[in-house]
């Protein structure tokens, strides 16, 4: 199935629906007033509703259909994000129908006539009256407590609908485990943990209850004023409405409920289970609309008390505002909980789009994405020489961290300090000081770095790269997005004002590549240049040009191998005399010699035995050559056999990343091998060696 | 897979609730009517489910023949979601689908109004069933098309509402699981005036937009697929896609219109028939990029690429076609690494060499583009439209028909660094 790169929350409103003993209610939605979205029934272009509905989901890549006016134009766009569409183009299609069912709608208005009515506009939401879409969305319990997903025409309702339990609580009381928490400035933690689907769900879904489960709503008597009414509601749920785009539908919706639905509504059923913070705030809201009906204040005005006054409804209205932007979404619920909700975004690739693709401009590309996303992933060692580059201003990120003011804030706001260039004079915003060092200077356990390196890039708040070293290559990053050119020049020229211009370093870095200290006129210069190749790859500007190797074992060594082993054979032809301590040894080396004769027999087979002739043997590449094979390991071992012992040693140890895997860069760094002998053992190699450079 | 009619009763304010009325398997949907020998469930488990509305009598749906074989239990509860198969007038008309248990359930519910039915409504919904992550959009014309169908059916003759026409859809429906299931389409008769023609067609991303400089490569053989009725542009331009022509040059030679030349690649584009690459010029810069690795991994590809670039008998070793391939490198032109290698390249065709790179993506194209120095263009200067750092000198040449020499020399005395990318 096609998945777009680009980031596409297609949020269109959220809806919460609470069901009580006095019946379904449809007690808030945000956007005030949500547009609608295209259906798909016949697109006959009407433009009398054109104003109806709002602009399309930008995505940020997206050139319009350079004047393609042809009917499936509309219908082409809904199937992928890649595109950006006009607003006329989506409203048109929809107007019909829409226009139809209005029509309907407006039959049944008639016979019940509520005080609210009156005002119209407000009762409608998404096109519906309010009472039947909560009626709509207050499914039955059984369907509660899971997905919820309905779609009417490509208007995708999602939600995670939670029912009270039977014995009238919330949430299954559990004496033992403390699962739950005073979470304060819970900037992740346990609301992650809790997303991990089902995990909680069978815990707390299946089975008889205890009965302490009365203890909360003494508790809660004494905070709110509603006392009693803690049982009242029954159900509630918080509706996501999504329009994703045809070919990207199950990978939105998937997405959404993962990461922002359903930790959204455990939040509230957790909030809602401690004291009744839902049904309180639901009363709240409800409270206000009939306040607002009775003394006829306008529908702006009522949402604006509403948010001032329902931390809920602001909550929601954050969640929507921010998602929408594909940003990180911050709530607050009950003064108590703090919640963040995100959407995973991409933030570097690996491959290049072809020119058909949909192209990411300006993303950074590298294959060094060592970062793996918990600690027993394989790549760990690397990680501890990785180093943070910092996407927002550091003040800025200290003083969020001071904002949060949790217990392991003071260590974080330590790392965030010395990931300062204060550790090598590298200069403000990049590091190219390592984590290992990091740990030692602010004498912080290395694990925990990790830990804090991993939240800080989870938050968006950095990107990890290979530290930055002016003796590395760097080139134009082929998918820089050249047209941010002209906004990032004058933020350039205010950061260095008196070194050479953006453009102008752009077309050093354009040439065959280089070090990057080939472009640092003098020693004095080097902290500010390597600020600037910061700033280059932080914009995506830049990216590491790095080396890559394989082994080639060439016709010769081959020969000369197989010339080997049939003196061998030879000599083994005569039964050698058994005796010495040594004769195991010899039994492994027959043995190892029998595989070599087998295998190198068959390929002579293979070959019709013209033995010795130039066309038999053909240069190879070993692919692994930590795992070769008994054949390859004889052509390494004809290969190494003329250097002396130190460099076979180091060969030994590097071996294994000459398997285009791994970048020549960071073996010295991994295996801590001097950068100058890493050189030194490749050059030995020289003729064996074959380099691919890229990112 | 396993379809299923639904039947339901007119709504009303207190009465009975919606009804099964065909399904297919029996037993999906609901467990009462006693199913028929099951039809084995299969591949990606679409299911057919139609609702249909019978009105006053007691109902009578019309069940197959009653063997009372133990089945599996439904696959969802019918209860718990009916409310959004037979849903209220307001969702009727449109595509409604919902989750439960795993399952999708796509329908169109139609609502006719008639004096005739009781409660003066009769509501039915043909619903298709369908594994909750299959990709449906394929679906959605199926429901609404069939939903058109049965509501003519419906107004011209109460086909659903009368009991003896309404006996025959089960079969019918029966028909047209079995048939999408197994072949993807059917052509089912009804009447006289009537007839299912079904057709399941993948919905594929919207083609990426043709660029003049584009050069299309064809991954089929278009002469032999193409028949007289083919569109005339189409006829045109295709002798004339050999992997060398840019769409601009491709209109060109073949004395067509330059956008009815780009509609008709942009569709064959969607089709497959084609790939994009960029021109083939020695003055172009290539280098590798991250996928290099996995030519030197994949031994077929090895093969083909020995095959392809080379125009001479002796098959040319791998790990001298890779170093060739890792010597091309960012900066460097071809023209200057053809010199370069001028001894190594005896029997290898330079342009199948770098464009067997570029199609396979181990390839890459380092472009020129035009920056101003100081960031800011002068609008009023002309080249200043491609001066933004989003053209790069392919497409500014192509534009503007000249050559990069030309427009070189345009630029000349302004502000302007060329940066690679």
């Amino acid at each position: 199935m096609q998945r777009s790169t680009n980031p596409n929350p297609c949020l269109i409103a959220i809806l919460l629906i609470v069901r009580s003993s006095s019946g379904v209610n449809f007690v808030f939605h945000y956007p005030p007033k949500p547009r609608s979205t295209p259906t798909h029934a016949p697109a006959r272009r009407h433009s009398q509703y054109a104003a109806y509905t709002i602009s399309g989901t930008s995505s940020p890549s997206s050139p319009s259909t350079s004047g393609s006016s042809d009917d499936d134009a509309d219908d082409r766009q809904s199937r992928t994000t890649a595109r950006g569409r006009t607003a006329t183009e989506r409203s048109d299609s929809g107007s019909k129908t829409r226009s139809r069912r209005r029509q309907h709608v407006k039959d049944e208005d008639e016979g019940d006539g509520k005080a609210r009515d009156e005002k119209g506009e407000a009762v409608r939401v998404l096109g519906f009256k309010e009472e039947f879409l909560a009626g709509l969305l207050a499914p039955k319990e059984r369907m509660c407590k899971t997905k919820f997903e309905l779609s009417i025409d490509d208007m995708v309702f999602l939600g995670y609908p939670l029912h009270v339990r039977p014995d009238g609580t919330w949430r299954k009381q559990k004496k033992k485990r403390g699962r739950e928490r005073n979470g304060s400035g819970g900037y992740d933690g346990d609301m992650d943990m809790e997303g991990n689907p089902d995990a909680g769900n069978t815990a707390m879904g299946n089975g008889g209850h205890e009965d302490d489960a009365d203890d909360e709503d003494d508790d809660e008597d004494g905070e709110s004023s509603q006392g009693g009414n803690f049982g009242n509601m029954t159900m509630f749920h918080v509706v996501f409405v999504l329009n994703p785009p045809e070919l990207e539908y199950h990978s939105r919706t998937q997405e959404m409920f993962d990461y922002v639905v359903k930790r959204f509504a455990r939040a509230l059923k957790y909030e809602q289970a401690k004291d009744g913070y839902v049904w309180r705030e639901a009363e709240k809201i409800v409270r206000l609309k009939d306040k607002a009906n009775h003394e006829g204040i306008s529908f702006a005005d009522l949402w604006k008390d509403i948010l001032d006054q329902s931390s809920l409804a602001y909550a929601i209205s954050r969640i929507y505002i921010d998602i929408s932007q594909s940003k990180i979404a911050h709530v607050f619920l009950n003064n108590n909980l703090g919640l963040s909700l995100q959407m995973p975004i991409l933030t570097e690739i690996s491959v290049m789009p072809s020119i058909t693709e949909p192209q990411v401009p300006g993303l950074p590309l590298t294959t060094a994405n060592s970062f793996g996303d918990d600690d027993s992933e394989g790549d760990n060692l690397l990680a501890k020489h990785f180093t943070l580059l910092f996407l927002e201003d550091v003040d800025g990120i200290l003083k969020d961290i001071e904002a949060e003011a949790t217990d392991s804030s003071a260590s974080l706001a330590r790392f965030v300090e010395a990931c300062k260039p204060t550790m090598s004079y590298v200069s403000i915003l990049v590091s190219k000081s390592r984590f290992l060092q990091i740990s030692n200077s602010c004498g912080i356990p290395l694990h925990e770095i990790q830990v804090m390196a991993r939240h800080l890039v989870h938050w968006r708040k950095a990107r990890a790269i290979p530290p930055i070293h002016q003796r590395d290559t760097y080139i134009v990053s082929p998918n820089a997005d050249l047209k941010k050119l002209h906004t990032l020049i004058p933020i350039y020229r205010t950061l260095f004002p008196t070194l050479q211009p953006l453009p102008k370093l752009l077309t050093l870095l354009s040439g065959k590549p280089k070090p990057f200290s080939a472009f640092i006129p003098s020693r004095a210069h080097r902290p500010a240049y390597l600020e600037i190749l910061a700033f280059l790859i932080r914009h995506g500007l830049a990216t590491q040009l790095r080396n890559f190797a394989w082994l080639r074992v060439t016709r010769q060594i081959k020969r000369a191998v197989a010339a080997e082993e049939r003196r061998a054979k030879k000599a083994n032809a005569d039964p050698p005399l058994n005796s010495q301590p040594q004769e195991k040894e010899r039994e492994r080396e027959r043995e190892k010699e029998l595989t070599k004769m087998t295998s190198s027999i068959s390929s002579l087979l293979s070959h019709n035995n013209d033995s010795d002739s130039e066309g038999e043997y053909e240069d190879s590449i070993i692919l692994e050559p930590h795992q070769a094979s008994s054949i390859e390991s004889s052509w390494l071992e004809m290969m190494t056999r003329d250097q002396p012992p130190d460099i076979k040693a180091l060969f030994d140890r590097i071996i294994k990343y000459l398997n285009g895997q791994h970048a020549i860069e960071k073996v010295a760094v991994r295996e801590g091998i001097a950068r100058k002998d890493v050189r030194r053992v490749l050059g030995a190699f020289d003729g064996f060696v074959i380099y691919a450079r890229h990112w | 897979m396993f379809g299923g009619v639904v039947g339901t009763r007119p709504r009303r304010r207190q009465s009975e609730s919606p009804q099964v009325v065909h399904q297919v398997p029996s037993g999906s949907v609901t467990s009462t009517p006693p199913p028929p020998p099951p039809s084995t469930s299969t591949v990606s488990s679409t299911s057919a489910a139609n609702s249909d509305g019978n009105h006053p009598a007691p109902m009578t749906p019309p069940l197959p023949p009653t063997s009372p074989l133990p089945t599996s239990p439904p696959l969802f509860d019918f209860e718990t979601v009916s409310e959004y198969i037979i849903p209220k007038q307001e969702l009727c008309d449109r595509l409604v689908t919902v989750c439960t248990n795993k399952y999708r359930i796509l329908g169109y519910p139609v609502c006719l109004e008639d004096g005739k039915y009781a409660r003066n409504e009769f509501i039915f919904n043909f619903a298709i069933v369908l594994d909750e992550g299959v990709e449906y959009s394929t679906y959605k014309s199926v429901v609404r098309k069939v939903a058109k169908l049965f509501r003519a059916l419906e107004e011209q003759s109460g086909f659903l509402s009368n009991e003896v026409t309404a006996m025959g859809v089960f079969a019918l429906i029966e028909q047209v699981l079995e048939d999408l299931n197994n072949y993807s389409e059917c052509m089912i008769p009804i009447n006289e005036s009537n007839t299912i023609n079904i057709k399941l067609f993948p919905t594929y991303a919207p083609p990426p937009q043709v660029k003049a400089f584009h050069v299309p490569v064809c991954t089929v053989q278009l002469e032999n697929l193409m028949d007289v009725n083919w569109d005339l542009t189409m006829q045109k331009i295709v002798p004339f896609i050999d992997g060398i022509n840019s769409v601009r040059r491709i209109s060109e030679l073949a004395d067509a219109d330059y956008n009815l030349t780009r509609k008709c690649i942009e569709h064959l584009l969607y089709y497959g028939c084609l790939i994009m690459v960029d021109v083939f010029q020695f003055s172009a810069i290539y280098a590798c990029t991250a996928e290099i690795s996995i030519l030197v991994q994949d031994p077929s590809l090895q093969e083909e690429c020995q095959a392809y670039v080379s125009y001479s008998s002796p098959r040319i070793p791998f790990p001298f076609l890779l170093q060739l391939y890792t010597s091309l490198t960012q900066g460097l032109t071809l023209k200057k690494w053809c010199m370069e290698n001028a001894t190594k390249l005896k029997g290898i065709d330079v342009r199948r060499f770098i464009s067997f790179g570029i199609v396979k993506g181990f390839l890459y194209r380092s472009h020129r583009y035009p920056v101003p120095a100081e960031g800011k263009v002068d609008k009023a200067l002309p080249l200043a439209r491609y001066l933004d750092g989003g053209h790069h000198f392919d497409e500014i040449c192509t534009d503007l028909q000249a050559s990069e020499k030309e427009v070189m020399g345009m630029l000349e005395g302004r502000d302007v660094q060329i940066v690679h990318r």
